[in-house]
């Protein structure tokens, strides 16, 4: 399973660069991190030693880059009709979809690592807390993943790369910025289950919580189970379209 | 060796294979014959596996599809019929894919590149983008991808659909050597590919097997001048 999971992962990693959109979506993320990062904030300012905003960013950036990189994971093959003949090769299913998933996310840490340059650079300027860092950047690297899961299945689930790609920036969106237990509390309901639920629930909470330094395994394990729950519907998604 | 047993597959409320039976040996090229929305796409791909059966079982070379899927797929190779390339790779990173998703070693793969590319006469293209390539290419390569690790059963979905005489000529002749060795099942519309290359003749329609012979026998049954005129009589809808 793990060598056609790693040849897949190959095939799907270097088909960003064969058909050019590697080369539109790493220009432009770093476009946008380097707007959001200077425009407005004092970035080199002393007190920025965790270089929070830069993170808080990503939280936005990622959620419109994100849908362009997974849009063409299954939707090109039942463009190109590849779908059969892949499907046809004696390969696992769930090697197919992790390995396209593990492509994905392999793209997210290659953007991350091409902005990464900034905060080597803000070491000589100002003092930061690297430790923290680097936890940050874990943070938004688990992110990422448990959006490329929920891309990837959104990609499975439609015909067309556009249509992948504006669905997949919906919810996106919706898991970046709704937030259920703010919603409840204006709504006036006050069940303690249900609020606490949505706290513990939460998609930015977690990454927020990991950012600011409060990381526990509970945040850990929240992205990770939603990142096999998103891969498993997955699987689910391509058994579904091709019967 | 293929064995279809009591196949039935439905898509919603509609039946598409009725309750089929068939059984292909080793070293036989069989070609499976109907009009269209007969039910030979769909028969393909159970066979391959992309679809799954509602009921009965497919057995390829003493695997059962449904339960050992890898095993029994891992001698088998399928080309369909339309597309079925990645048009940004080049034709050498096509045939290393679907060699790499087999597991091939270097060497045998090699070995086997150098040999099919030579039979199927693509080695003026194997540095080509895939989307580059014409129509008569582009069905030889599929062809050379799904045969690189040389296996005992293929299926071929109109095989020499877009080829123009010669390359006809030459991918029959290629199709009917290997046959000699292994199991190829083949589904046209042209009956001279079936005189050509066949030596047995499936016929079904609507989901149903009408017939299973050799094209002699076919032909003598039907008392019918050619292929063509026996694929008519049994296959017009009364």
């Amino acid at each position: 399973m793990f060598t056609n999971l790693w040849t897949i992962t190959k095939k799907e990693l270097s088909g960003y660069f064969r058909s050019r959109l590697g080369y539109f979506i790493l220009p432009i993320y770093i476009f946008l991190v380097m707007l959001g990062t200077f425009l407005g904030t004092d970035f080199f300012a002393r007190t920025n030693e965790t270089l929070m905003q830069f993170f808080m960013l990503q939280n936005s950036v990622l959620q419109l880059v994100i849908p362009a990189i997974t849009m063409k994971l299954w939707t090109d093959e039942r463009r190109q009709n590849t779908l059969e003949l892949l499907l046809s090769q004696p390969v696992s299913l769930t090697a197919m979809v992790l390995g396209k998933f593990f492509a994905a996310w392999g793209i997210c840490a290659l953007l991350l690592l091409s902005v990464s340059g900034l905060w080597l650079l803000s070491n000589f300027i100002i003092p930061l807390d690297n430790r923290g860092i680097l936890v940050s950047f874990g943070a938004c690297l688990l992110m990422s993943g448990a959006l490329c899961a929920v891309c990837a299945t959104v990609s499975a689930l439609t015909s067309h790369a556009v249509a992948s790609f504006m669905v997949s920036l919906l919810v996106c969106f919706i898991l970046s910025n709704f937030n259920l237990s703010a919603w409840l509390q204006k709504a006036n309901i006050s069940n303690e289950v249900l609020i606490r639920s949505s706290q513990v629930l939460d998609f930015k909470q977690h990454f927020i919580n990991i950012v600011s330094g409060q990381l526990s395994i509970a945040n850990l394990f929240y992205y990770l189970s939603f990142m096999v729950l998103a891969l498993w519907f997955n699987v689910a998604a391509v058994e579904y379209k091709r019967n | 060796m293929i064995a279809i047993k009591d196949l039935n597959k439905s898509f919603g409320c509609k039946k598409v294979i009725h309750n089929l039976n068939i059984c292909i040996n080793n070293n036989e090229v069989v070609a499976l014959l109907g009009p269209n929305g007969a039910g030979k796409t769909t028969l393909m791909r159970l066979m391959t596996g992309f679809y799954q059966p509602d009921s009965g079982e497919i057995i390829i070379n003493h695997h059962r599809l449904t339960e050992e899927r890898i095993a029994a797929l891992k001698n088998t190779a399928y080309v369909p019929e339309v597309g079925a390339l990645y048009p940004e790779m080049s034709v050498f990173e096509y045939i290393k894919y679907m060699a790499d998703l087999r597991q091939m070693a270097n060497q045998a793969f090699i070995d086997n590149l150098l040999t099919l590319v030579q039979e199927l006469g693509i080695e003026e293209v194997i540095n080509q983008r895939c989307e580059t390539l014409s129509k008569g290419f582009k069905r030889r390569v599929a062809i050379a991808g799904a045969l690189i690790h040389r296996p005992k059963t293929v299926i071929l979905d109109e095989p020499t659909e877009g080829l123009d005489p010669n390359q006809k000529q030459s991918v029959r002749e290629f199709i009917r050597n290997y046959g000699k060795k292994n199991t190829v099942v083949i589904s046209t519309h042209i009956m001279e590919e079936v005189e050509a290359m066949a030596g047995r003749v499936i016929l079904i329609n609507h989901g149903r097997l009408i017939c299973d012979t050799t094209p002699a026998l076919l032909l003598q049954n039907t008392a019918a001048a050619d292929i063509d005129e026996a694929f008519r009589a049994l296959t017009a809808d009364k």
